[in-house]
């Protein structure tokens, strides 16, 4: 089997290191012997609905959070939309998840406009609001997910998106509601950077096993030895007093 | 008041007491900073950026202390408004008047957000910008936001100083569009040719948001770069450095070219990084009229500042100690680390305390996968995260590798492990705290006082 990892808008969207998640799958793909490939998918580019299996995108400054806002308004959003009607997973961190949503409203009022692959709006209360900033942990699926968030943008969810996890230490979408993240059919979009997935190895192989199993339906990922991702879990949970669930 | 703080947190052991008499001062007459800068004798001169604000500040004093002056500067790298204010008060007598003679010069490093509180109270006769990177998102904001900042507070002031900025970082370039003085440009014509990585910091034009295009990338977004859409572009610097010859970590080889000389200069620090710091200290200094002459002797002698590839002898190890804490910065530290030969022990130290920033996240913009551990030792209060980004960065070292947050025993285990020397790659307290640890063995002369 063979996976095909897009990253988007790499040049604009990159500011919390999010390449720590395309490193991630990569990695864990190549130590179980799957073939992998990852492309970047930079503003203008257009692709065919199936060639991506995971697109990736992480969190940009505002200028650049714009300048992805206005390309997913052309060709290549159309791409990314069809290659999510196709079944493509995507994960968006931060800025990305908030551009996987309908809009993006900033301090000033003024719209960008986003994928709307997930039924989500995001706004910004007004640079007097705090930002939300600081370790956090959520209970996702009866475990935990542990990062770092930073974002002055409130998310709410539509009726059609469900929330990824119940914030255990933290903000999460909006500081009010107790929830973080966005699931819709494939699509996940979360505030967790950290880098997100090397951590979350779990979430890691999520991603992953919705991947391969549209090439072969049956297939189980092969088990890692993960001592060093859960390691890094571990402690993270502990700074935060939070003990972790699940397995 | 403050004397009497400093005094008292020196005694105490509490750290160095570099910035709690400060603070106590600060409270008590927020005037009283701007009024000891003002009676600087022979004036003074800021520097601020991302990176090298530390290493130029020591370039700058020690060319001025070559030309026979007394230097005052906020030596310990605590350089926040109280910081500074901290160091003043160590200069002052007990009426709080200044102790200076008619050529005491001042040159202080202030972080980004504090240049901006700083710049509009004071007048100094020069202000140098290093370069702006992604640092520390949790506690500066946005890399677009701070030029916006430093803009403004560049227009604000009165235009009195003499601006000297990074030709090379685009950024720093156009936050001194709204100086109304003198603007002196430096820049290194070398690198590569070629477009920044995709994850470099600056790549948008900053006046019309189109991408810039580059001839010439020297590191990160530092380059030759020009915008086609609006016609922004690289100024042409007045200091420039060029044939840059690298020896290991050991040193640094180039020529410096300004209006009326070249001077060749041997750095005994490594990376092009180092080498915008000492043209940018020459920049700097010459203003203050310190001639190419003396510049050139005091670079050459020049001692590391504090954790900049500063080497001690630790029993029969010669250990070397690197500050990495932003990617920018610890992308050259592995850049000059890999031009080494064969193999190294690595010891590396990630802490998430305040000063070092608490989102951990930026080691993942790192390039780690440059190393060749021979053995490797991972400690620090985010040791775990650490231990995770380099096992992703695919290192395996023949010699093995150990996580341990316990910082003597990650010592213990890292000089246990080998017989060269030792690199210690670590975050800013976590070096601190590797530091006060060597001084127990007296090692190190404790940082604050060199």
């Amino acid at each position: 089997m063979k996976l095909v990892l897009g990253y988007l808008y790499p040049e604009l969207m990159n500011i919390y290191a999010d390449r720590g998640n395309v490193e991630c799958l990569r990695r864990r793909c190549e130590w179980r012997g799957i073939e992998v490939e990852v492309r970047a998918i930079k503003a203008g580019t257009t692709f065919a609905a199936d060639e991506f299996d995971i697109m990736l995108i992480g969190g940009g400054q505002d200028r650049q959070q714009g300048a992805a806002s206005e390309d997913m308004q052309e060709e290549t959003g159309d791409c990314i939309r069809r290659a999510v009607e196709a079944g493509s997973v995507v994960l968006g961190v931060c800025g990305g998840y908030q551009l996987l949503g309908h809009r993006y409203i900033d301090a000033d009022g003024d719209i960008l406009p986003g994928l709307g692959i997930l039924d989500v709006e995001t706004r910004h209360p007004g640079l007097e609001v705090i930002r939300c900033i600081g370790n956090i942990a959520i209970e996702w699926e009866g475990e935990t997910l542990v990062g770092f968030e930073n974002h002055g943008g409130r998310t709410y969810l539509g009726p059609e998106a469900k929330p990824l996890g119940r914030v255990l230490a933290g903000q999460g979408n909006n500081a009010r509601d107790g929830l973080e993240g966005a699931v819709q059919g494939r699509v996940i979009g979360t505030y967790l950077h950290g880098s997100l997935l090397p951590k979350n190895p779990h979430l890691a192989d999520h991603l992953l096993n919705m991947a391969a199993i549209r090439h072969e339906s049956e297939y189980e990922l092969a088990r890692l030895d993960d001592k060093a991702e859960w390691g890094a879990h571990e402690a993270a949970l502990r700074m935060m007093g939070v003990e972790r669930r699940g397995r | 008041m403050g004397k009497l703080a400093a005094a008292v947190v020196r005694r105490t052991g509490q750290g160095g007491g570099t910035a709690a008499p400060g603070l106590v001062a600060e409270r008590l007459s927020p005037a009283y900073l701007y009024d000891l800068l003002a009676a600087i004798p022979g004036g003074h001169a800021l520097i601020s950026g991302t990176n090298g604000k530390t290493t130029s500040a020591a370039m700058v004093g020690a060319m001025l202390e070559k030309d026979g002056r007394d230097v005052v500067r906020n030596i310990s790298g605590s350089n926040l408004t109280r910081g500074l204010l901290s160091e003043l008060l160590g200069t002052t007598n007990w009426r709080g008047r200044l102790r200076a003679n008619a050529e005491t010069a001042g040159v202080f490093e202030v972080d980004e957000a504090a240049l901006v509180r700083i710049l509009p109270r004071t007048r100094p006769r020069a202000v140098l910008l290093t370069n702006l990177f992604r640092d520390q998102l949790d506690r500066y904001g946005e890399l677009d936001a701070i030029t916006r900042r430093w803009q403004a507070a560049i227009g604000e002031s009165d235009g009195s100083f003499t601006l000297i900025a990074n030709a090379d970082d685009p950024a720093v370039v156009h936050a001194t569009e709204s100086h109304r003085g003198e603007t002196i440009f430096f820049g290194v014509e070398d690198g590569t040719a070629g477009e920044p990585d995709d994850w470099a910091d600056a790549t948008m034009c900053p006046i019309c948001g189109a991408g810039l295009s580059y001839d010439r990338v020297n590191y990160s977004h530092l380059g030759h770069y020009r915008c086609e859409e609006c016609g922004f572009a690289r100024p042409r610097p007045r200091i420039v450095a060029r044939t840059l010859e690298s020896d290991g970590l050991a040193a640094t080889d180039f020529e410096v070219e300004s209006d009326d000389e070249t001077i060749s200069v041997r750095l005994p620090l490594p990376g092009t990084y180092n080498v915008y710091n000492a043209v940018g200290a020459m920049a700097l200094a010459g203003v203050m009229g310190v001639g190419g002459a003396v510049m050139r002797r005091a670079l050459e002698e020049f001692a590391p500042a504090f954790g900049r590839a500063e080497r001690v002898q630790v029993g029969e190890r010669e250990v070397t100690m690197l500050l990495v804490k932003n990617p920018a910065g610890a992308n050259e530290v592995i850049r000059s680390l890999a031009g080494l030969e064969g193999e190294q022990d690595f010891l590396v130290l990630l802490n998430d305390k305040v000063a070092d920033g608490e989102d951990v996240s930026w080691i993942w913009d790192v390039d780690f996968s440059r190393l060749r551990p021979g053995s490797l030792v991972v400690g620090g209060r985010r040791a775990a995260d650490m231990a995770l980004r380099l096992k992703y960065a695919g290192l395996a070292p023949a010699r093995g590798s150990v996580t341990e947050t316990n910082l003597e025993k990650a010592l213990e285990g890292a000089l246990a492990r080998g017989e060269g020397p030792l690199y210690v790659l670590s975050t800013y307290t976590a070096l601190l705290d590797f530091r006060s640890l060597l001084a127990r063995g007296s090692a190190v002369r404790e940082f604050w006082r060199e």
